[in-house]
């Protein structure tokens, strides 16, 4: 009978005991549904936080995969002005402060006076640099350190360490703040560009804050190269791991361009626009073969790393829009002649030997045209006219062309049209149709050596290489290959017309070979055969009409004429010290030659030939 | 005499209270079995959770990393650097006519790119959309079962 009540005791006992937790897990749960704020709670299943998936935009390469455009980590650094009221919390968020202002040169005057304002208010995180380097980051960690362990730290008094100055370990490791109560620190990634001025012109640059790709490479692939950063809620709940997105890198373009040759080029043009006190100027080395374009140099250029500084304004941001002179239309000159005598005897109206008396001018369209010089030069024939350069002749060869089949060959050569290369602002130019409202009969006589009609220096690049690669016309390209996720796309090339016959491009070929060594020009290299046309043009300057006195001069080569390799266009901008192409631009297709055959690895013709046998 | 003594024995209130107590604590037992088994699985799909979290973390900071020592090599390898480097070491560029061809019978200058990748050696795609990530229990308990008596069918 005891034993039965000593039972019934211990099952109430445990029934009393598991009743009272049961009503105690219950009670709470009432009790938390029941807080003022519980409606304010995030729901378990979406607490997380705000990730970025880290994804690199495409590297930009040269043909040898030499790096010219890349990424670099930098950080957010972001202060917490949270919840202090104590006086000593008070002078931590001040020194805080004037340290992020020292070391990040904090300018903008929105933030710059949040963060020098008495009293300060109550403000959560306040991002202080959006694009703090390691070596900025790292000093600022070290000062606010220094404060933390002694107080006072006078900011000035230091300078950020160059970051050549950083040992590898302090380059490379990824900066950590979290142990910082009132500083964190995010990385991302933005780009960069090592070879800063470096072939600007060709890779534009990347926008930090929209990182939208402006000019270039950097634009007209702009969705190929870009790397989607995905940023998601990050859930923190371990189920929904799986929904993280991966990182979206971009892909990598590899350009035709020789990395090294582009460096020696934009030397040469750099020292010419400084020697000549020209204002601008370009020269492309394309290979008339396959239509790579093996640099491209253009002067001004910008470090693109730091495309916002004011002396890079100008040039970025000028009245025409020019960043890139190769894809930028103006008024050639005498290097059209080239065009104008491959039509004319590729149509058969003139052949190398006809002869021409020249009177010093001549009447098309009841406009006189002259001579550069003036003068009447006498009997000619067609191989001494492009030696001289004269005006006189080749308006006369245009008028036996006549219009229609003038304009028929330029537009098969596709001046005043786009060409295509993968570069973005590219000019179309303008050159009329003959047939248009405005045209008038005297534009045959001076379309034909190259004034009154607007080119780019890549659309002359592309007619003229019918002329060297034996009347096949290749469009120009800069993009080598596109690399995506270990496969690779390489373009091939193009073939984009025959203007003219294998024989007229040969016999034009002999011409401009002949002509170049009977002037003994400057653009000649000792030992190699090459064949080019200078050209000089006036400017037109609106309401003052053409300028002799401000000219742009030219000069088109290439060479080895029985073999082609490379095709020079040479273009300097209002030269102060000559007006001539032949003073100006013909010296600069020399020292271009000369760089292009060692790097390319071309011997003279006579070594050329031994090794041929 | 033999029945009415087991019959008496079974409905004894005492022998009834038994059964129902062993009816609870059967059933208790096997709730915790069932809870066990769905603490056992949550774990199982927390701790891979947590992994792959952990995973996705470090490849961020790999990438990183990765990203800074790039830097670091395209910065060492700019052009004037290697330029400044070259002249200081006391070479120049050579001039065409400095330069000396040899003809190097059955040799060919080979055109083509550094970069391209080997197709084999793309990284092997790893599938992280595990099935346990979505999978409730009674799911998995309902393929478990199925998977067992999967002999057992059309018999």
């Amino acid at each position: 009978m005891n034993e039965k009540i000593t039972y019934n005791w211990r099952y109430i006992s445990i029934a009393v005991l598991l009743s009272l937790f049961g009503i105690a897990i219950i009670a709470q749960m009432v009790r938390i549904q029941l807080t003022v704020n519980a409606s304010d709670l995030t729901s378990p299943s979406q607490m997380g936080q705000w990730e970025t998936a880290a994804s690199r935009r495409g590297l930009i390469l040269d043909r040898n995969g030499h790096v010219l455009a890349g990424n670099q980590t930098v950080y957010t650094v972001d202060v917490n002005f949270e919840d202090f009221n104590q006086p000593g919390e008070i002078e931590e968020v001040k020194a805080l402060a004037e340290l992020a202002i020292d070391v990040f040169h904090i300018t903008n005057q929105d933030l710059l006076g949040f963060l020098q304002q008495e009293p300060r208010p109550l403000t959560k995180n306040i991002t202080v640099e959006r694009f703090a380097s390691q070596a900025d980051l790292l000093r600022f960690l070290d000062l606010v350190e220094s404060y933390y362990a002694g107080g006072i730290v006078d900011p000035s008094a230091t300078e950020t360490p160059p970051a050549d100055s950083l040992t590898l370990e302090d380059s490379v490791k990824v900066i950590d703040c979290s142990d910082l109560e009132r500083i964190s620190c995010t990385p991302h990634l933005t780009r960069s560009y090592p070879e800063k001025t470096l072939a600007s012109n060709i890779i534009g640059f990347v926008m930090r804050d929209t990182k939208q790709g402006q000019l270039g490479i950097e634009e007209k692939f702009d969705s190929t190269l870009f790397g989607n950063d995905r940023n998601w809620w990050a859930l923190w709940d371990p189920h929904k791991a799986d929904q993280a997105p991966d990182p979206d890198n971009g892909a990598n373009i590899v350009l035709t361009i020789d990395a090294v040759l582009q460096a020696d080029i934009e030397a040469i043009l750099d020292k010419t626009i400084k020697k000549t006190g020209a204002v601008a100027g370009t020269v492309i080395v394309m290979n008339p073969q396959n239509g790579e374009i093996l640099a491209m140099a253009s002067t001004p250029r910008a470090d693109i790393n730091r495309y916002w500084d004011e002396e890079y304004y100008d040039i970025i941001n000028n009245h025409e829009n020019v960043f890139n002179y190769a894809i930028k239309s103006y008024e050639p000159g005498s290097v059209v002649k080239v065009l104008t005598m491959a039509a004319a005897l590729d149509a058969g109206v003139v052949e190398p030997d006809t002869e021409f008396i020249d009177e010093g001018e001549i009447e098309v369209g009841g406009v006189t045209i002259k001579n550069w010089n003036e003068k009447a030069w006498g009997p000619q024939n067609m191989t001494s006219c492009l030696q001289n350069s004269l005006n006189v002749c080749l308006a006369w060869v245009a008028t036996q062309l006549e219009a229609e089949s003038f304009y028929n060959y330029m537009q098969d050569f596709g001046l005043g049209q786009l060409t295509g290369i993968e570069l973005s602002g590219e000019s179309p130019g303008l050159v009329k149709s003959y047939w248009s409202p405005d045209y008038t009969r005297s534009e045959l006589g001076t379309n034909a050596f190259g004034q009154g009609i607007e080119i780019t220096p890549i659309q002359m690049v592309k007619a003229v290489s019918a002329v060297a690669n034996h009347g096949e016309m290749v469009a120009p390209r800069i993009i080598h290959s596109v690399v995506d996720d270990g496969y690779r796309y390489t373009p091939p090339k193009t073939v984009v017309g025959h203007p003219i016959s294998p024989e007229t491009a040969r016999t034009l070929t002999e011409m401009l070979q002949q002509s170049l060594q009977n002037e003994s020009s400057l653009a000649l290299v000792p030992g190699y055969s090459l064949a080019g046309k200078t050209g000089t043009a006036e400017i037109y300057i609106p309401g003052l009409g053409y300028k002799s006195s401000a000219t742009n001069t030219s000069f088109v080569g290439w060479g080895p004429t029985d073999d082609p390799q490379f095709l020079v266009y040479v273009w300097i901008s209002k030269p102060s010290a000559s007006i001539w192409g032949s003073e100006i631009a013909a010296p600069v297709f020399r020292k271009v030659v000369e760089k292009v055959v060692v790097h390319l690895g071309i011997p003279p013709d006579a070594v050329r030939m031994t090794l041929q046998d | 005499m033999k029945e009415s003594f087991i019959q008496g024995y079974s409905n004894s209130p005492r022998r009834q209270k038994l059964q129902i107590l062993g009816g609870i604590l059967i059933a208790a037992v096997l709730g915790s079995m069932m809870l066990i088994l769905y603490l056992v699985v949550s774990a199982r799909v927390v701790s891979m959770g947590r992994q792959l979290q952990q995973a996705k973390d470090d490849i961020d900071q790999l990438v990183y990393l990765s990203v800074n020592y790039s830097y670091q090599i395209e910065r060492l390898s700019r052009f004037d650097v290697m330029e400044k480097r070259a002249t200081e070491m006391g070479f120049r560029p050579p001039y065409p006519g400095e330069v000396f061809y040899v003809p190097v019978p059955g040799y060919t200058t080979q055109e083509g790119s550094a970069v391209e990748m080997a197709n084999d050696s793309r990284p092997a795609v790893i599938n992280v959309n595990l099935k346990e990530y979505h999978q409730t229990l009674l799911e998995w308990v309902g393929e478990q079962l199925s998977a067992l008596l999967r002999p057992f069918e059309g018999l």
